[in-house]
């Protein structure tokens, strides 16, 4: 697989990205990149369009990075980049470490309604990843089928040795927690 | 070609991970493969993506290193992928979605790195150890790891099922989630 260096510029933004970012994790993005250089890489599709690292391709850019160098790949090898400037076991090399789980978290404000849409159009099931759609009266409900607005939700809070366990039991019926709770429970109305 | 065993997990990881994020980075490598680098120091140290890293060598991905000094943005291009297609759409869900369910900070390593390292103040992003993940998690739009490391599962009932639940539940103890870890037999395997 070939690399090639390309222009910053090159890359297209997606037009329906499913996070809006904020507005501190924008300043964060762009600090990290002004700080330390830029860190783990973003995620091209094969005509340059950006599937992940929209939001940090635009704070590379603020920052004054202006090249690119693609890596080619068809996903059997995981990419490392390798800071050969850089020590874990420093201030810089924490601060990396600290900024790359805080930006994901700071900046990552779902954009359900585009999330939704997309979802529809590709058939694909959102719960698969765990992102918590508001409620919103679907087909069903507008019809007068459904039950959603009545509904009740029980919220148990566990250690993490109990989640992990409870959530392994859970997974022995289903994916759908609810349907296999009711199941444990032997509870069918 | 590289060996995933050259690759040196992170001795004072800042996220200690959450099995629901482990199961869907597990599920997105094995079904979208790789998308995204990981990063690593000059010895090879893990910087981010220690759980990436340890997925993918469980699944059986190779490993290739690409050096920087940070100079230039890296972009890994799937030439296999196209944005618009299912796949596609998913790599850009799984990418959000991944990294917000698996975390859950560790604070104890946070505020061991921050003694050891003059100038290493969490805070300045955007982690203020004081008042926990609740703003994190208010969005109400993914249930993100907690600070106090509790974590929480919900289920959304209709109300007959609602009473049904708490009644059976009831019938064990009067706390919901000793109730549910006694059916479960947690206490018994512990």
């Amino acid at each position: 697989m070939t690399e090639k260096q390309i222009n910053i510029e090159d890359l297209v933004q997606d037009d329906h990205n499913f996070n809006r970012g904020t507005e501190q994790g924008a300043k964060l993005i762009e600090k990290s990149f002004q700080d330390h250089g830029a860190g783990r890489s973003v995620l091209l599709d094969k005509d340059n369009r950006l599937i992940a690292g929209n939001k940090a391709t635009k704070g590379a850019k603020a920052a004054g990075i202006k090249k690119v160098r693609v890596i080619e790949t068809t996903g059997d090898e995981l990419i490392a980049v390798k800071r050969t400037d850089i020590s874990l076991d420093s201030k810089e090399g924490r601060e990396m470490a600290l900024a790359d789980n805080a930006t994901s978290q700071v900046n990552l404000d779902w954009d359900t309604t585009e999330l939704q849409t997309v979802a529809d159009q590709y058939g694909i099931d959102i719960n698969e990843y765990k992102i918590e759609m508001p409620d919103v009266a679907g087909p069903l409900e507008e019809q007068g089928g459904g039950q959603k607005d009545d509904s009740k939700t029980l919220t148990l809070v566990f250690t993490p040795e109990q989640y992990s366990f409870v959530l392994n039991a859970l997974r022995k019926y289903g994916d759908d927690f609810t349907n296999s709770l009711l199941q444990i429970l032997n509870i069918n109305v | 070609m590289s060996d995933f065993k050259d690759l040196k997990q992170d001795t004072l990881n800042f996220n200690k991970g959450t099995f629901e994020g482990g199961v869907l980075m597990e599920h997105s490598l094995s079904k979208l493969k790789a998308g995204r680098s990981i990063l690593i120091d000059k010895d090879n140290n893990i910087i981010a993506g220690n759980k990436t890293a340890e997925v993918a060598e469980r699944l059986g991905l190779k490993l290739r290193i690409i050096e920087s000094t940070g100079d230039e943005l890296i972009a890994v291009k799937r030439i296999d992928m196209s944005l618009d297609s299912k796949e596609g759409r998913e790599m850009a869900i799984a990418d959000n979605a991944a990294a917000a369910v698996n975390l859950c900070w560790d604070e104890d390593n946070l505020g061991v790195a921050a003694e050891q390292f003059s100038g290493f103040n969490p805070p300045d992003w955007g982690v203020d150890l004081d008042k926990n993940a609740p703003q994190a998690k208010s969005k109400g739009e993914v249930n993100v790891g907690t600070f106090d490391t509790k974590q929480e599962i919900s289920f959304q009932l209709t109300p007959a099922q609602y009473d049904a639940v708490i009644k059976k539940l009831e019938q064990q103890d009067e706390n919901h989630c000793v109730a549910l870890l006694k059916i479960l037999g947690f206490y018994g395997q512990a």
